[in-house]
């Protein structure tokens, strides 16, 4: 079964998707290895949107353990309009936002109207290899509503419906995280490299 | 959140812009990927933010953790789902063992009295099977679910054991069901265990529990 590509790509279908729902059916009834099967699937993917989103490595496997317990505790709840993914994805997001909120309100929310309308210009491009090595930092910059965005789209491969639904929030809400999140990650990347000169 | 929440029926250039993230990841559909499309086609401006787009999604997923070792970090959530069973299970039954057996009993003579009745409706014909045909052979089970298990959660749980209904809910709660013969003991055991589940009785007499 996959359940995923190693970049973790949402896109999942047919076969593949029902296989991870019987998985699923397995868990709720408290089947143990269906379980661990899922747990070495998702781990990876999980593993990394967590870090994504928190930033804090200690927090990650802290998160994750409650994600996957939640999962065990509520297979059986997951009705079969979403995918499993997107259902669990979910749950990682609200346990990642609970996990901010009880260490020193580390949640960051969504700081739209903050935001500098001046779009930075084209001089703006950098070259692949600085992007690569400023987007680190650039991202800490974001809120973690936004990092999220970022990850779900360009990492997981969700389509922007299926980031609503894991959010729990509007598509547009999601549109607008991500044309703040592309903005201000121009801002702080041109602002990094003028750092590094 | 306290951010304005955009709405985006503005120009096809702001439109096609908000989704250009969703043409670089690929999930774009129908009429937003087409309206994207021909928006790209004769706009400069939106070439360029799709390339800067696509840099982006390649750093992003360049930018890997590095790879571990599941077994850990699996063994230890394994313990802690070991002491979360023990605390979480309900006792609702436990505490009053009486009750289980007077479910069953109460399930058995219900079931009985089914079968009696339509025994007695049924016309006295033969039945025939083909040559191919198997008898899958099944046994039945009285389970009573947590009132407050919903009605998703229930039907889950029957097609994970591959059960089906036979009979209820009799006035205590109880649902006659039947399971496959050659995996009744797992089931039993697996619905024993399961969530929202406060009693699961054998109702064959050989059961030997």
């Amino acid at each position: 079964m996959r359940i995923a590509d190693n970049h973790g790509h949402a896109g999942l279908h047919g076969n593949a998707e029902e296989a991870e729902y019987a998985l699923l059916m397995r868990i709720a009834a408290e089947d143990m290895r269906a379980f661990e099967m899922l747990y070495r699937a998702y781990r990876p993917r999980l593993r990394r949107f967590i870090a994504g989103i928190v930033r804090q490595p200690a927090l990650v496997e802290e998160i994750l353990d409650d994600t996957m317990m939640v999962v065990w505790h509520k297979a059986h709840t997951c009705n079969h309009q979403a995918k499993v993914s997107t259902w669990i994805f979910a749950i990682a997001w609200r346990q990642a936002v609970h996990a901010l909120r009880r260490n020193d309100d580390r949640f960051e929310p969504g700081d739209d109207e903050h935001v500098s309308s001046s779009e930075p210009g084209p001089d703006i491009e950098l070259q692949q290899c600085e992007l690569q090595r400023h987007l680190g930092t650039a991202l800490a910059g974001l809120s973690t509503e936004q990092r999220a965005v970022i990850e779900l789209t360009y990492y997981l491969g969700y389509a922007c419906r299926e980031i609503a639904q894991i959010m729990d929030c509007p598509v547009d809400t999601v549109k607008t995280r991500m044309f703040y999140a592309r903005r201000k990650l121009k801002t702080l990347l041109a602002l990094t490299r003028e750092e590094a000169i | 959140m306290s951010g304005r929440v955009l709405r985006f029926e503005g120009s096809v250039h702001t439109e096609a812009e908000r989704l250009l993230p969703w043409l670089v990841n690929g999930t774009l559909q129908n009429e937003e990927l087409a309206l994207v499309q021909q928006h790209l086609a004769e706009c400069t401006a939106c070439q360029q933010e799709l390339a800067w787009l696509r840099s982006l999604q390649a750093a992003c997923i360049e930018e890997a953790l590095p790879a571990d070792n599941p077994e850990d970090p699996l063994r230890r959530l394994r313990r802690r789902l070991d002491n979360a069973k023990v605390e979480a299970r309900p006792d609702r039954i436990r505490r009053r063992p009486w009750l289980g057996w007077v479910i069953t009993v109460e399930a058995a003579l219900l079931l009985m009295l089914g079968a009696a009745l339509l025994h007695e409706n049924r016309p006295a014909v033969a039945e025939y099977h083909t040559l191919g045909a198997t008898q899958v052979s099944s046994e039945k089970l009285v389970v009573v679910f947590d009132p407050g298990i919903s009605e998703a959660q229930l039907r889950q749980l029957m097609r994970a054991s591959e059960a089906h209904i036979v009979y209820g809910p009799t006035d205590a709660g109880a649902w006659v069901i039947s399971v496959p013969a050659a995996h009744a003991k797992t089931v039993r055991e697996a619905l024993r265990a399961a969530p929202g589940v406060l009693l699961v009785e054998n109702l064959a007499a050989d059961d030997g529990d």
